[in-house]
């Protein structure tokens, strides 16, 4: 009881016992405060830095990107214009025989087909349409075919010219029965093609085409005074046979005699620029030499009041026989959809092929490492001879097997790494990559030996600093590498040293890749990163307490600048047209060693390996 | 009286103010609390100019780590806390654990209590202060801040009995040192 009171007399007196506080105790303590912030300042600013390099490079890349698919789109317009001009030549070389269609034509259905190419041009559409009058009753079948390259606008506006002039055509074609036909509508230009398709489609199904909804369908097709083409496909009259006419914008104009009671299907498929610029018009089978001018092209004007006027579509048939037959096959096997599946054609459109795709890619990374500092600790010395013996005079038991303990049972923490890269593919195998790069190592030390530096070293009867903190053997390099064994051991309990090394890096890659299914690629890449250490820490745990110290309370002893091998290699899966997910193994050289040169330090590289795993976006 | 409340902030706009980085706002809870910390820091440390690095160093870290206090308790013991947390590693830092024993066994000598009154605050500080490191520790976290042995063994890696023996060795000696310094005063009086 009196020791209770003896105590509590303490605490009373103590417990909230305030001292007195000097002015100059304030400026000390806001004075690390600001150097504090200010460090934090540095250290934000250096994030904010890298993050803005980071956004610049990936900003750069999806430009540079933007301006390359560009070209090749404005490559791909250049060759259809140029297609659309050679036709108009064409057609002004037929007009003559165009004028020798007979009068046999007794109906005519007009089919409208538009095709938009060159998807994604803002303000511009090219647009492929096909109209075709068939015969079913009668023999002649007339199309009309035009490639534009304008804004529809303008398509709309030439296509009242020609409804005008095609008044008498379509008169005919209201008269007569037509078979089922279907307009495909084009899913990439749902305003024009659908307006072609609901124009034109009412009148098939009601087997009778009003001229001026014949007109209207043509017009609302995109067809071109300058650029249709018309021709008559003669098939034996009153069996309803009906001519197929396919058109393209690179394959031109292309015509099938059909059979008795043969429904051709006439499709215009939307195509890609590069499409265009695979197939011009002029060597497509039967739109230069095999395809005669007459059928080749004519305004849609010219042909419909021919047909007309003549009634006679002799001259076109023969011309449409000149046809190669197979050629015309061959791109309705190409491109030609089911016309009872217009949505199907809408499915395909987006399967565009993958010379669109551009050359460069994005890749966010992930790897989780297992790091290997490969550093050692000896006092018998890596170096000169004489300094070892040095050393090793005042060598002492704790102290060898403390760098025993550092050099065998250092393993690694928990080390990661990230990076961000912009890859440039060179050819189909080969990519160029670089960006810029995070890794964080870790190692790990179990220990039981602290040591403590003693003042004077080299003298006899020395006595322990009590200034100097009790320290792991590493540290006692870095601190007095003169005199590394100048300490005397301490045995202590078990703690853990971690040591923790970040680095910000920019990576420079050359990786090859290869498929070996239609979404599956194996990939392996070699390069080098230029790293740069950022920060560091020693931490040392013991008994749940914790005490850390910062690579520049050491000394900054570590390189600043390391220069790293990588080497990595996986398999990566496409989840669509432009993302990928890969996996795989990484492995890190680092070519110096991770400490600045010691004599006590071993010449050990640092190197780690593990698990990386990403996206990637292809554009 | 409003007033002059409005100059006072609370804790939660003082923390506010201090997380914004605002130098007036840290002040102003520095000289809050700094008074009552340099105390503690005086028992905890053999000199002034330790008390002060000490509390230097507290304060620091309140500063560093005031966005992870969650109101949980009052400001004030939280960064009482930190400074007696702060004192410990400094103490870890310095010290030599392998001269702690167990078996430390110390005989409780019943002397009649001096008027304990009679000290002031300034002088049991001394007191306390002119103790050996281990047991000033002890008997600062043990019989100043509440703490049980269990608490003291695991703050400093101590076992609970090397705790409760360093204790009661620190207990003997100020009581010593008061039975010493009440004879002088009685002998000066008389």
């Amino acid at each position: 009881m009196e020791e209770h009171a003896f105590q509590e007399a303490f605490r009373r007196k103590l417990h909230n016992y305030k001292a007195p506080v000097g002015p100059q105790e304030w400026n000390r303590l806001a004075a690390s405060l600001n150097a504090e912030a200010q460090a934090g300042r540095r250290s934000a600013t250096g994030w904010l830095v890298a993050a803005c390099l980071s956004l610049l490079l990936v900003a750069g890349g999806v430009w540079t990107a933007l301006q390359f698919s560009e070209n090749k789109t404005g490559l791909a317009l250049k060759t259809v214009s140029e297609s659309a001009e050679k036709v108009r030549v064409a057609s002004n070389n037929s007009g003559t025989q165009q004028q020798t269609t007979g009068p046999e034509t007794k109906s005519a259905v007009a089919e409208n087909q538009a095709t938009p190419s060159g998807k994604g041009i803002a303000g511009k559409v090219t647009e492929t349409a096909t109209v075709t009058i068939k015969a079913t009753t009668g023999k002649a079948l007339a199309l009309n075919q035009a490639t534009e390259n304008q804004p529809v606008d303008n398509a709309l506006q030439n296509g009242s010219l020609s409804s005008a002039k095609t008044g008498a055509a379509k008169n005919l074609a209201s008269r007569n029965a037509l078979n089922t036909t279907k307009t495909i509508p084009a899913a990439a230009l749902p305003s024009v093609a659908g307006s072609a398709s609901a124009l034109s489609e009412p009148a098939l199904s009601q087997n009778e085409m009003p001229a001026a909804e014949a007109g209207i369908a043509a017009r609302t097709a995109g067809t071109s005074p300058e650029t249709s083409a018309a021709t008559f496909a003669p098939e034996n009259a009153g069996n309803g046979s009906v001519a197929a006419v396919k058109s393209t914008a690179p394959a031109g104009l292309a015509r099938t005699p059909k059979k008795e009671g043969r429904i051709a299907k006439w499709t215009a498929t939307p195509e890609t620029p590069q499409m265009a610029v695979a197939a011009p018009v002029t060597d497509q089978p039967g739109s230069g030499n095999d395809l005669p001018p007459a059928a080749a092209a004519e305004t849609s004007e010219n042909a419909a009041a021919e047909m007309v006027a003549n009634q006679d579509s002799k001259t076109v048939a023969e011309t449409a026989q000149k046809l190669p037959a197979d050629s015309t096959q061959s791109l309705l096997t190409q491109n030609a959809l089911p016309e009872s599946d217009p949505e199907a054609a809408a499915k395909k459109e987006p399967e565009t092929p993958e010379t669109n795709a551009s050359r460069w890619q994005v890749a966010v990374n992930y790897s989780a490492l297992k790091f290997d500092p490969n550093m050692a600790v000896s006092s018998y010395g890596f170096a000169p001879k004489t300094t070892a013996i040095q050393a090793q005079s005042s060598k002492t038991a704790y102290r060898f097997e403390a760098e025993r303990e550092f050099s065998e049972e250092t393993r690694s923490a928990y080390s990661w790494e990230t990076d961000v890269k912009a890859g440039y593919e060179l050819n189909a195998h080969f990519r160029l990559q670089t960006g810029l790069a995070f890794s964080s190592y870790a190692t790990q030390t179990p220990t039981k030996y602290y040591l403590r530096e003693i003042s004077n070293p080299g003298f006899v009867g020395t006595v322990l600093d009590e200034s100097l903190a009790p320290m792991p053997v590493l540290q006692t390099v870095f601190q007095n590498p003169d005199f590394p064994n100048s300490v005397e051991e301490i045995e202590m309990e078990a703690a853990n040293v971690t040591y923790h090394y970040n680095y910000l890096g920019v990576p420079l890659e050359v990786q090859y890749r290869t498929s070996f299914s239609s979404r599956w690629n194996i990939f392996a890449a070699a390069g080098a990163t230029i790293n740069r250490l950022i920060s560091g820490s020693q931490r040392v745990e013991r008994n749940g307490q914790e005490a850390k110290t910062t690579l520049a309370d050491l000394g900054s002893p570590f390189r600043k600048w390391q220069i790293v091998l990588n080497t990595d290699a996986g398999i990566s899966y496409r989840l669509n047209q432009n993302l990928q997910l890969t996996a795989g193994l990484e492995g890190n050289y680092f070519l110096k060693t991770l400490a600045e040169p010691n004599p006590y330090l071993g010449p050990g590289k640092a190197r780690s390996f593990g698990l990386q795993t990403g996206l990637a976006w292809q554009f | 009286m409003n007033l002059f409340r409005k100059n006072i902030p609370d804790d939660a706009a003082l923390i506010k103010g201090c997380l914004a980085g605002k130098q007036q706002q840290q002040q102003l809870l520095y000289e809050r609390f700094a008074p009552e910390m340099k105390g503690v820091c005086l028992r905890y440390a053999q000199t002034s100019f330790e008390a002060e690095d000490l509390m230097h160093d507290g304060f620091v870290k309140v500063f560093r780590h005031l966005h992870t206090f969650k109101f949980e308790c009052p400001l004030g013991a939280w960064v009482r806390k930190i400074m007696v947390n702060t004192a410990l590693s400094e103490y870890r830092r310095k010290s030599r654990q392998a001269e702690f024993t167990e078996l430390e066994v110390v005989m409780n000598v019943a002397e009649p209590d001096p008027e304990m009154g009679s000290f002031a605050a300034e002088e049991l500080m001394e007191l306390v202060r002119s103790l050996p490191d281990k047991y000033r520790l002890v008997f600062n976290l043990f019989a100043i801040e509440g703490y049980t042995h269990k608490e003291v063994a695991e703050m400093l890696g101590i076992t609970e009995v090397t705790s409760r023996s360093q204790f009661m060795r620190a207990r003997q000696m100020l009581r010593e040192m008061v039975n010493e310094e009440y004879k002088i005063r009685y002998e000066k009086i008389s």
